[in-house]
């Protein structure tokens, strides 16, 4: 580990490192230094898990599974089921090909021992290489299911659910939330991105998603150069999506496999926000967005709107979101519509209780001809999330960052990886190998 | 409670009261843990089918109905505002379960029934509303049987003093204004004749009642932002601030929740 220095120049925030065999060298992290300073005042307190698995022993970031040094507890646990892929992406993080399976057993120990981590948890999220072409996937989404688990979602690229009917009928009942790669409307940035056109697939994958009355989050990878122009049409494209709930703009993480870049024009946050804000026209502003105070707030920024007919409300011009940070939480599922739905139901049924008035008085003149029990329904149908993450490469690598992170990668042997220091510093390679080379269970 | 401070308070608690909007924020059951910890309470108290039980401020009746239904045991509901009481008749009835469930309106620190009538006492979130607290405790103990049991949950002070903040209106209401560490409890409820204490801590509940109204203001003010609903008769950011401050306070560690069981000694006094 290499001390840093984080300095403003032109307005921009770096990180310069000085590292002893390879000299200085500079990333950015964040293009907006005012945004930078705003974002930095929403850091609270993280709530630590209930069991820790590791040891301090050699320092940060030498002792992840969490260490009793780790600052949050996991709003969110990866579980990479297999290597392999059906696709072969120029750009890929987890380098994605011949590698392990994990079995079904593995991944019911794993789920166990997040819940034990974490009492009641909040999203699993099955991954790989391409979770949905594992034998066992199906049925690893159940065991997720049928554990204390509130959101059970599958990261994939669509190409299963493209053109597997079975497969679409058995993911409609389990009903996990789709977490789909879609960077991007032309085959100029699939092809730049994912090595083929894939963009008439992803479309029929979401078409079919909302037809088996499944829901998406759509993830699409920005890079440089690419597929900036992209980030409008996509909202759009989202929001007038029957199954789309959400969207999740990550630049490209610049790990595992990718392209040459520079990391003094890294895309950031402040970049694709102001790109939102350019290609939508206004429909979402710069200040819509509020960092998310669960992990570092600088790592992601978020923001929900009401839409309905086209017309966009963005929450906080409608409240002060200060009031109620807890909810923006870095679980990248859209559920702060399904809290706004349970707590609307409740004022339902809180009419139903013994000695209070009846529902159309409850409120007294305030609902106006609205039909309350619809209105929970009606208005959580009807939010839309966008989501900014930026991941740190070796050249934005922030221990201060990191032991706050809340996003892991859950490892056979029991420890939660946080996903940054997972993708860097070569815990990726060494469970790969680990698992590659086990007897009994790998393939 | 007497008839000259609850003329005082009542204009206070109906202004609240009368808006539904607050009695929903604060929850179906009305008090933190909600069923959930009623249940545990009664397993604390080993209810059964043969046991006469008394629900003192039993609101709604939500809880008296849960400790019948799930222990079989009879249950006699008490509280101070009538309109509760009908409510909880009209709701027993609806149920069919009008032979098992009684309410009657009464004072808690003048009860209607005669002595050694219960073989329980239970009062949820209740006792620290009271504002002659040793009148209720000897009151619980004159209806409980010798050796019945007592179980309350209600507010504690774990820290300090109550603040300055919490101690007018509307914290009376909502329990805190008057709330004691469970030390006092103890002494005033020993001098009452109760003895055999079991205290159990649990935070969680009020943790998550704090949280659900949160949830439920976010909601409120979601559809109220977009028209949904109309809100401008309502005091939200008072609301807000209220909250605010208790979360510190809960935060901080000086106000938490608990449960207490204690048994009604057998000779007394």
């Amino acid at each position: 580990m290499l001390d840093a220095q984080v300095l403003i120049r032109d307005n921009k925030v770096f990180m310069r490192k000085r590292c002893p065999d390879h000299g200085l060298f500079e990333g950015l992290i964040y293009s907006d230094a005012g945004m930078f300073a705003s974002a930095l005042r929403y850091n609270k307190p993280g709530s630590i898990p209930l069991e820790f698995s590791t040891q301090v022993k050699d320092g940060c970031p030498f002792d992840c599974g969490l260490c009793p040094d780790h600052k949050q507890h996991a709003c969110l646990g990866i579980i990479e089921v297999n290597t392999a892929c059906n696709l072969d992406c120029p750009v890929c993080f987890a380098n994605a090909g011949p590698g392990y399976n994990l079995t079904l057993g593995e991944v019911e120990r794993m789920l166990d021992r997040f819940v034990q981590c974490e009492g009641i948890g909040e999203v699993i999220q099955f991954s790989g290489g391409e979770p949905s072409i594992h034998p066992e996937i199906l049925q690893m989404l159940r065991a997720a299911k049928r554990r204390p688990i509130k959101h059970v979602m599958l990261n994939t690229n669509g190409v299963r659910i493209a053109t597997d009917d079975r497969f679409l009928a058995e993911l409609a009942e389990i009903r996990p939330t789709i977490y789909m790669q879609f960077d991007g409307l032309s085959p100029q940035t699939s092809l730049a991105l994912r090595g083929e056109d894939l963009v008439d697939s992803k479309r029929r994958a979401l078409d079919r998603l909302a037809s088996a009355g499944l829901n998406a989050v759509l993830v699409a990878a920005i890079e440089r150069g690419v597929n900036e122009h992209e980030i409008g049409p996509l909202l759009h494209f989202g929001l007038d999506h029957p199954a789309v709930r959400g969207i999740n703009y990550q630049p490209v993480m610049h790990t595992g496999r990718h392209p040459d870049f520079d990391p003094l024009q890294r895309i950031t946050i402040p970049d694709v926000i102001k790109a939102i804000e350019q290609q939508t026209r206004g429909q979402f502003v710069a200040s819509d967005f509020v960092p998310v105070p669960c992990c570092f707030p600088t790592c992601t920024s978020v923001t929900y709107a009401y839409v309905v007919d086209g017309k966009v409300t963005p929450l906080p011009r409608v409240l002060d979101v200060k009031d109620y940070l807890d909810y923006l939480t870095n679980r990248t599922v859209p559920d702060l519509s399904q809290e706004i739905q349970k707590a609307l139901e409740g004022l339902w049924s809180a009419s139903a209780v013994p000695g209070t008035e009846a529902a159309g008085e409850l409120l007294g003149n305030a609902c106006c001809n609205l039909d309350l029990p619809t209105l929970g329904r009606d208005l959580a149908s009807r939010f839309f999330m966008v989501m900014v993450k930026d991941f740190m490469d070796l050249y934005t690598f922030n221990l201060k960052s990191l032991m706050k992170c809340c996003v892991e990668v859950l490892v056979p042997d029991g420890r939660m990886i946080p996903f940054c220091a997972y993708n860097t510093v070569g815990y990726r390679e060494q469970v790969r190998e680990q698992l590659r080379t086990r007897t009994g269970a790998g393939r | 409670m007497s008839d000259k401070i609850l003329s005082d308070i009542k204009p206070c608690c109906a202004d609240l009261y009368a808006k539904p909007v607050v009695a929903w924020l604060l929850g179906d059951s009305l008090h933190p843990g909600g069923l959930a910890l009623t249940q545990r309470l009664g397993r604390m108290l080993k209810l059964t089918p043969s046991d006469r039980a008394l629900d003192i401020a039993c609101g709604s009746g939500a809880s008296a109905m849960l400790l019948a239904g799930q222990f079989g045991c009879r249950v006699t509901g008490v509280d101070l505002a009538p309109l509760l009481v009908s409510g909880a008749r009209a709701a027993a009835s609806r149920e069919k379960l009008e032979w098992v469930l009684g309410f009657a309106l009464g004072d808690a620190e003048a009860l209607p029934f005669r002595e050694a009538s219960f073989d329980a006492v239970v009062s949820e979130c209740a006792t620290s509303t009271f504002l002659d607290k040793g009148a209720a405790a000897r009151e619980m103990a004159r209806v409980l049987k010798p050796g019945g049991r007592l179980g309350l949950t209600d507010m504690l002070l774990t820290r300090g003093e109550v603040p300055e903040a919490f101690r007018g209106w509307p914290f009376q209401a909502a329990c805190i204004a008057d709330v004691w560490p469970a030390g006092k409890y103890q002494e005033v409820f020993s001098s009452a004749g109760f003895s055999n204490w079991r205290i159990e801590k649990v935070p969680e509940a009020l943790t998550e009642l704090l949280n659900q109204i949160r949830a439920r203001l976010l909601a409120l003010e979601v559809a109220g932002g977009l028209q949904k609903l109309d809100l401008s008769g309502y005091d939200l950011a008072a609301v807000k601030q209220a909250l605010s401050t208790v979360e510190r306070w809960v935060n901080s560690g000086g106000l938490s929740y608990g449960i207490f069981f204690a048994l009604r000694e057998v000779r007394h006094g």
